[in-house]
């Protein structure tokens, strides 16, 4: 097809004349001596109406004498239904195409809660006996049972069991000397106060009592003084 | 089988056998079920396996339960072998689904290499507050055992009231009252409290302030303390705080203040009251987690906090609280405790001061030029059961070991004993470090007896002070 810039349109025209555009035959001006009458494009249009009718004739014609010939087949057990099908299909493609070449709008507000209102309705209206709607029910109530026990599954299979923790008491332990009864108290605090005492009074001999294991174990590795 | 009926038995398959096990852990627990457990631990104990112990908790505080381990690990010093009895010593009682039983244990450790030829073995009595609870499996775990004074040290409703020491604490839903050995807790009286199941505790101390400091300054003055001791502690805010109690009309010259610590995962809230120089700190501690969760629990255990007497003389108040706790009283410049017959007149125009530290009892008197003098009795540990010679000599030199004091081989006269049946010596310190050679002279009298190791220690910075400690040192009177 030309197109408006179409270059090659300048090289094909006769003798240098440049060859018009698809969009220029309707404004280029008629030849020298032509000027087509009213009666000119009535007979045109007419004799291609007769050749149609002449060739709806020819057809319609040798059906006529050729059908005759054959014998009407038996119809199948099926033919009705496939028939009928092949209609339904057919409507149903044509109205498919059809809807399809319209955008679905967006449904209102309105409409949402009418159907979800609907539909609890009809959940708590329905029979409790039906099998899908059991399943359904028992699956939407006990997903939290199946995601607890598959994360327990991966738990057990992957994890590494509950969280080692060194609880800052047990690092004092080491921080302390083992002869005093502090250095096994089951709390931090207990660390503070003998601090924050000798900060007070750097001169003074600690205020600690022996721990109950302290001259055993002095009498263990060596012997008291 | 239709799909609803495979659905139904897929969910009661899956589901009895976790039902059956919460059935199961909320059984009630026997004693006989508690004594089956102990005997297990015993016989853990009989093995040397401290680890095969502690293998069967299943703790529900590892800083308590390591503390635990670290105790145990003590008994077995060079060949000991401990024989442990246990038995129920109360009524168990529950707090939520878990049993908490009061336990007496009868220990016997023999075999230690240089035990004396006339003692070969030692008997020594613990007792201890074990939390048990049922597992999924009916099993009866335990969760937390912490060691408690034999003396019946008890509480009513996990309420510790102490009316000498003008406070009341405890008795919130769900907190276990553990009173502290006095020994471990450097201070007039301590005790934790655990949140039962949880790593929750709140440890209370009520301790005399040397320096007569704010809230404000004591709480950073404890926190900075800690931070000395575990370095990953940051101190995050101190802010002014009164005890859910008392804001309503807050006694006159009652203060408050409160620090929050982070500390590795951990996370804890010290909380500090003070009226007049005695302080009452509250520590409250667990993991990061524990304490945002439960928020409300540790409320409603600060809100049972309150004073006494709010009306109460505040030094009147701290004598009482030392009478009580040491036996001790100050008068004047005369210190005198009737507990264990001791008494001793420091030097005039000295200031006096009692202290709190894990000792029996301590007081020092301080001139204006710095020269002091203290007073020291230490109790016998349980395990020596009496004080003699040797150990109160070794002891001694752990105490100026920590102090960073060099004692020499003949810095110390010869025994010499008493009327009173004790026997005493002198250990003469050098000066010690930077302030060597021109430092304070020191001596350190020491005077044993079975139950009361007694030490008076002398400072002397200036050469007029050292006749007057010379008499105020003679002025000890033993009964």
């Amino acid at each position: 097809m030309n197109d408006r810039h179409d270059e090659n349109d300048a090289a094909i025209g006769p003798s240098g004349t440049p060859f018009p555009g698809e969009h220029e035959w309707l404004e280029l001006p008629m030849p020298p001596g032509f000027a087509p009458t009213a009666e000119f494009a009535d007979a045109a249009m007419q004799s291609c109406h007769d050749e149609e009718l002449i060739a709806d004739r020819d057809l319609e014609n040798a059906l006529r004498d050729a059908l005759p010939t054959f014998a009407l087949p038996t119809p199948s057990s099926d033919f009705v239904a496939r028939t009928v099908g092949a209609i339904a299909s057919d409507e149903s493609r044509r109205w498919h195409d059809l809807l399809a070449r319209h955008s679905a709008p967006e449904p209102s507000p309105e409409f949402v809660a009418r159907t979800i209102a609907a539909l609890a309705d009809e959940r708590s209206t329905a029979p409790l006996d039906t099998a899908v709607g059991f399943s359904a029910r028992i699956l939407r109530r006990a997903w939290p049972l199946f995601a607890i026990a598959a994360g327990f599954v991966l738990w057990l299979l992957f994890g590494d069991g509950p969280r080692q923790i060194d609880p800052f008491e047990a690092r004092l332990v080491h921080a302390e000397r083992r002869v005093f009864a502090h250095a096994f108290a089951p709390t931090a605090l207990a660390a503070a106060l003998t601090v924050a005492e000798r900060d007070d009074d750097p001169l003074a001999l600690p205020d600690w009592a022996p721990d109950r294991t302290w001259l055993p174990r002095r009498t263990a590795s060596g012997g008291p003084r | 089988m239709t799909r609803c009926g495979t659905w139904f038995t897929v969910l009661v398959v899956g589901t009895a056998p976790i039902c059956a096990q919460a059935s199961e852990a909320r059984r009630a627990i026997a004693r006989e079920e508690i004594r089956s457990l102990l005997q297990r631990l015993d016989e853990a104990l009989a093995h040397r396996d401290v680890r095969e112990y502690g293998a069967a908790f299943a703790p529900d505080h590892p800083g308590a339960h390591a503390i635990r381990m670290k105790q145990l690990e003590q008994l077995f010093v060079d060949g000991t072998r401990v024989t442990q009895e246990s038995t129920i010593a109360g009524d168990p009682r529950t707090v939520g689904d878990r049993t908490i039983v009061r336990v007496e244990h009868r220990i016997r450790a023999e075999g230690c290499k240089n035990a004396p030829a006339d003692k070969p073995a030692e008997h020594f009595r613990e007792d201890t507050i074990l939390v048990v609870r049922r597992d999924a499996a009916g099993n009866v775990v335990p969760t937390l055992e912490v060691e408690v004074p034999t003396d019946g040290h008890a509480t009513t409703n996990d309420v510790l009231r102490c009316p000498p020491c003008n406070y009341e604490f405890g008795g919130a839903p769900g907190w276990l009252c553990v009173p502290a050995l006095s020994e471990r807790a450097p201070a007039l009286e301590a005790a934790t409290f655990y949140f039962v199941g949880t790593d929750l505790a709140c440890d209370v101390s009520v301790q005399f302030d040397s320096k007569n400091r704010t809230a404000i300054e004591m709480a950073r003055h404890l926190g900075e303390s800690l931070r000395k001791r575990e370095s990953t502690a940051k101190l995050l805010d101190v802010t002014a705080w009164l005890p859910p109690a008392h804001r309503q009309e807050p006694p006159a010259g009652l203060e408050g203040a409160r620090l929050e610590l982070s500390i590795g995962a951990e996370q804890a809230v010290l909380f500090v009251v003070t009226f007049g120089a005695l302080h009452h700190t509250l520590f409250v501690r667990g993991l990061e987690t524990s304490m945002r969760q439960r928020t409300k629990n540790v409320q409603d255990l600060l809100a049972t906090y309150r004073v006494l007497d709010t009306n109460a003389d505040r030094a009147k108040a701290i004598a009482t609280a030392f009478l009580a706790h040491t036996g001790g009283v100050v008068t004047g410049q005369a210190y005198h405790n009737e507990r264990y017959g001791i008494s001793l007149t420091g030097p005039d125009g000295w200031q006096v001061q009692q202290r709190s530290g894990s000792s029996l009892f301590r007081v020092v008197w301080e001139s204006p030029r710095g020269s002091r003098l203290y007073l020291s009795g230490f109790g016998s540990p349980r395990r020596l059961g009496a004080w003699c010679p040797l150990s109160a000599d070794d002891w001694v030199h752990n105490l100026c070991d920590a102090n960073d004091l060099r004692l020499g081989e003949d810095a110390a006269t010869a025994w010499v004993e008493h009327k009173c049946g004790g026997r005493s010596r002198t250990y003469v310190c050098p000066p010690r470090g930077a302030d060597a050679p021109n430092g304070p002279q020191r001596e350190i009298f020491v005077l044993v007896q079975e139950d009361l190791l007694l030490v008076v220690d002398r400072i002397i910075a200036a050469a007029d002070d050292a006749d007057v400690l010379e008499r105020a040192a003679k002025s000890l009177h033993v009964r």
